[in-house]
Parts: structure tokens; C-alpha cells; sequence
């Protein structure tokens, strides 16, 4: 089966659960949510770098979502309908939130060297500083992002974290694909800009 | 291959940022590639950004768990589903009028949602008003059919209250008031008569009182006729979806349980395993539709099932939705 009739069958079974959403069918409601659910917290994280953020974006997002189910018209594939409010969401919620906050960076237990890294420098017994140093970077490397323009900084999260292709993102920010290409070559270079020493 | 000169390095640099990002059509790749063979200053660039991504990738967020998705998900349910009654979505033309504000002062005029919300209860109290007034009018005829105004009025039962004058001064002496008269009404009776069943109905559904719901409930619970009628079957199907007293949902359930298992009565143990916040509840429900599996099982169950396993928060809910599971006949 070729992905187009695969597609296809998705957004008609789609289409099926929106309206028996619509009719007030819980279940279908929550297939719906269950689908998207996870993708939708995933990039909240991104957007807004903090996880209890992160979690009233979700109620925010769905809840507007559930409100606005009658008058879904079809014009766009709902997942494109969906990731817009969450971008609008984010955007909207990291304005509002004067002290902004980030998450630790994800820390992973590496047991066949025994020891447990941080972002971009392991900690061993020679380096206990490292997740200081790294924590801070992370910080810095944030805080850039925090800087860009809310559609550059869109951009850049839903291609760079999240791995919307070009087309998706264009989906969803309503713009041509060209466009999207200028503000992710204007995001990155600005971002290497603000971040060049970090390697050196 | 001929090495392609044909470029300005801004667009080569932009190829590798989009070949670094899978963007680049293969025959672009191609070209892109043999450009590097002989470009110092691409190649430099390359290695540039590909320390930028490796920064870039070590800093990137930490992803939310499955516990994290588990919260989100249950405060998502609660809020549709029982802390938040103005959130669900009404039905027919009213209701539409509601939400359609609701979303227009949420949405779009953030700042002026106190003054529609005002004036929709302007318009809510009008409409009321302009109701009752009406029903004012025709209340005594309806009390009693055949019973005279002045019978109504010398009626020792009757309640009258909220008295207005309408005309106090006419010349030829007329007086004319218009009132409300609420009279006491006492039926006897079984199960089988409609007039019981539609007050039964009416306590199970609109009662503010939880004590007369669960009174209403148990009346039916403990009849020992089993009653057939769908008006019943129904209002109790939607007391245990939607009472807000865990107890009156309970009850609801003990009397469903006396009724054959249909697709009402599986639909309302799936609404009530999935959404009731209630652990003896979703305990009872799994239960019930542990018992039927072997003849009613279907994609809908199933999934549910799957669902709890994974992200009931009751262990015990979580270990028989995956014995119910692990028991189910071969396709």
C-alpha cells in the first residue's frame, strides 16, 4: 500500500472520530487526545523548557480544542489544526510568564563507565565541576533561543527539537515553505552568533 | 563529476544546513556533495555547524515521561469531566448561542470576557423572566385540570408567593395581581405506573439534593420487579455517568447491575472505568465487563483496556485489565 491510500485512510478514520467527537462520544474524544497527546506535551517542553509549564500548556491546548471540535471545518489535516494552537499556545504562555524557567538538562546513568553525564561534558572524579559548567550552558544556549522572534524561535524548535519537516512547519505557521527556510537560516545563523565561544 | 561553480557559497551554506536537516532532494545531495570535494571554506562551514548541532542537541530539553503524560492526561479528564461543568459542550440551538460566546469572549476578546459574560446573564435573566411571566399566566389553569381560579386560591395547600400588582387603581374597582401557586402533590404507587416512573426519573436526574437522588436510586435498586422500561434503565445509565456523589453513582450501578448486559449498560461501564474518578467504581465496572469478555469483547473494549493497563493509576485496575487481556480467546 502506497503512503498517499494510507493517508488517506487515516484522515477518514480521523474524520470519523472527529465527528463522533462532535456528537458528544467520549471515546472517540480520547483516541483523539491519545493520538496527539504525547507529540502535543513533547513540544510544549520545548517551547515553554519547563514541565509543569509544559503540562498547563497541554490542559490549555486540549481544552481549547474540545471547545472548538464543532467548528472544525476540514480545511486542514487536524494534526496541522492542533500544533498550530499548540504553537499559539506556547508562544502566548511564554509572554505571560514574566520569570522564566528551565528544566535541568536530561541526565543519563551510563553504567559501563560508571559515571553519569550531563549535556556536553562527562563527570568523572576529574571533572565534578562539569554539571555545573554544562548546566550553565544549557542556560546560555536557552536563553539564546528565548531571544529569537516568536516565528524564528518557532521555527527553530519545531525543525530542531521536535523534527517537523519544512513542509509541516509551513503547515502550521499558514506560510509559504521558502519562508520557512529564511527564518530557520536566520534563527541558526543568529544563534552561532550568540553561541560561538561556547566551543572554543 | 564536474565540480559546479555555478553558486554563490550563501546558497551552498544554505544547502548544508538543509542537508543537515534531511532537507536536500537527492540530486541536490549529489551536487551538494561533490561541491565539498573541492571547497575548503564549505567544508569549514560544515564542521561548524555540525558543532553547532552537537551543542545544540546535548542541550535540547529533557522529554516528559510516561508519568508526566499520565498527569497531564488525568488533569485533562478531570477538567472535562467533573471540576469544570461550564467546559462541556452543550447541545442544540441555546447551547450553541452559549458556546459560541463563550468562545468568542474567550478567543477572541480576552479583556471584554466580564462584560459578555454579563450581558449574556442579561440576557439569560430576561429570557427567564419574560418565562416565568408567561407561565405565571397560565399556572393556576394547569394545577388542577377543570379546577376553578377561586377553587386554586381557597385551597389550603396551595403556596402562593412573589405577589406583583399589575392593576391596583382601576375605575371600576377591578384588581389584578399576578402570582406564583405551588401546590403539594402526593402520588402512591408501583414501579409499573408512569406517573411514579417519570418522578423517579425526574429525582434521579434533576434532584439538588443527593440524599432524594440516592433515595430515588435505591427505590429502583430494591423493587423486586425488574423494570423494563427504557425511561429508567436510562436515567439511571446517566446518574452513574454523571452524578457528581460518588455514592448516588454506586447506587446507579448496584441497580444497573440487576439489568441483562447490553450495549447501554457496556457503554456506561466503559464511560465509568475510563473517566470515573472513583478506584471501587472503575473496580466494579472492570468487573462487570470482565464477565462478559468472553462473549462481548470488540475493538472498543479492547483498547480501553490497553489503555488502563498502561495508565490506570490504581495497581489493581492496572493488573486486571491485563488478566482480562491475557484471557481473551485466540483470533
Amino acid at each position: 500500500m502506497d503512503n498517499d491510500s494510507a493517508g488517506n485512510r487515516t484522515d477518514l478514520e480521523e474524520r470519523r472520530l472527529i465527528l463522533k467527537a462532535r456528537g458528544g462520544d467520549m471515546r472517540a474524544l480520547e483516541e483523539l487526545v491519545y493520538r496527539y497527546d504525547e507529540k502535543v506535551l513533547s513540544m510544549a517542553v520545548s517551547f515553554v523548557g519547563d514541565l509543569d509549564d509544559a503540562k498547563d500548556v497541554y490542559q490549555e491546548v486540549f481544552m481549547r480544542v474540545f471547545k472548538a471540535l464543532p467548528d472544525f471545518e476540514f480545511r486542514s489535516r487536524f494534526s496541522t489544526y492542533l500544533y498550530r494552537i499548540v504553537t499559539n499556545v506556547c508562544l502566548t504562555h511564554r509572554s505571560r510568564n514574566r520569570t522564566r524557567r528551565f528544566i535541568p538538562i536530561e541526565d543519563k546513568f551510563d553504567e559501563n563507565q560508571a559515571t553519569v553525564t550531563y549535556g556536553v561534558t562527562p563527570v568523572t572524579p576529574e571533572r565534578p565541576d562539569a554539571a555545573v559548567i554544562n548546566s550553565e550552558i544549557a542556560s546560555r544556549i536557552r536563553s539564546a533561543v528565548g531571544t529569537l522572534s516568536p516565528r524564528l524561535r518557532t521555527v527553530f524548535v519545531l525543525r530542531h527539537h521536535e523534527g517537523f519537516k519544512l513542509r509541516e512547519i509551513a503547515g502550521i505557521m499558514e506560510c509559504a515553505e521558502g519562508t520557512v527556510k529564511k527564518y530557520l537560516f536566520d534563527a541558526t545563523r543568529r544563534l552561532r552568533s550568540q553561541l560561538e565561544d561556547i566551543r572554543k | 563529476m564536474k565540480e559546479d561553480r555555478s553558486r554563490s557559497h550563501t546558497k551552498w551554506e544554505e544547502w548544508l544546513e538543509l542537508s543537515q536537516y534531511g532537507e536536500l532532494s537527492d540530486a541536490d545531495q549529489r551536487r551538494l556533495d561533490v561541491h565539498l570535494e573541492s571547497c575548503d571554506q564549505c567544508r569549514a562551514y560544515r564542521a561548524r555547524l555540525d558543532e553547532f548541532r552537537l551543542v545544540m542537541g546535548e542541550a535540547a530539553p529533557a522529554r516528559p515521561g510516561a508519568a508526566d503524560l499520565n498527569e497531564a492526561r488525568n488533569r485533562f479528564w478531570s477538567n472535562v469531566t467533573l471540576g469544570r461543568p461550564g467546559l462541556h459542550i452543550p447541545s442544540g440551538w441555546a447551547g450553541r448561542i452559549v458556546d459560541g460566546l463563550q468562545r468568542v469572549t474567550i478567543n477572541t476578546f480576552p479583556s471584554y470576557r466580564s462584560v459578555l459574560g454579563g450581558a449574556l446573564l442579561l440576557f439569560i435573566g430576561l429570557v427567564a423572566g419574560y418565562y416565568l411571566a408567561f407561565q405565571g399566566d397560565r399556572s393556576i389553569g394547569f394545577a388542577t385540570p377543570g379546577m376553578d381560579q377561586t377553587d386554586l386560591l381557597t385551597n389550603d395547600d396551595v403556596a402562593i408567593s412573589n405577589v406583583r400588582f399589575v392593576d391596583s387603581g382601576a375605575p371600576d374597582g377591578m384588581l389584578e395581581f399576578q402570582f406564583e401557586a405551588v401546590r403539594p402533590v402526593q402520588i402512591r404507587g408501583t414501579l409499573d405506573d408512569p406517573g411514579i416512573q417519570r418522578v423517579l426519573t425526574f429525582a434521579v436526574l434533576n434532584e439538588q439534593n443527593p440524599g432524594v437522588r440516592l433515595r430515588a436510586v435505591n427505590a429502583v435498586s430494591d423493587s423486586e420487579i425488574l423494570h423494563s422500561e427504557h425511561e429508567i434503565k436510562d436515567a439511571l445509565v446517566t446518574a452513574l455517568k454523571t452524578d457528581s456523589n460518588a455514592g448516588v453513582r454506586g447506587e446507579a450501578f448496584n441497580a444497573l447491575s440487576r439489568y441483562p448486559f447490553d450495549e447501554g449498560i457496556r457503554d456506561a461501564m466503559i464511560h465509568t472505568l475510563v473517566f470515573d474518578e472513583n478506584p471501587a467504581l472503575r473496580i466494579n465496572a472492570i468487573n462487570r465487563l470482565q464477565e462478559q469478555v468472553p462473549t462481548s469483547i470488540d475493538e472498543d473494549l479492547e483498547r480501553v483496556l490497553r489503555a488502563r493497563m498502561v495508565s490506570d493509576e490504581n495497581a489493581y485496575i492496572r493488573t486486571r485489565a491485563r488478566t482480562v487481556l491475557s484471557n481473551l480467546p485466540a483470533p
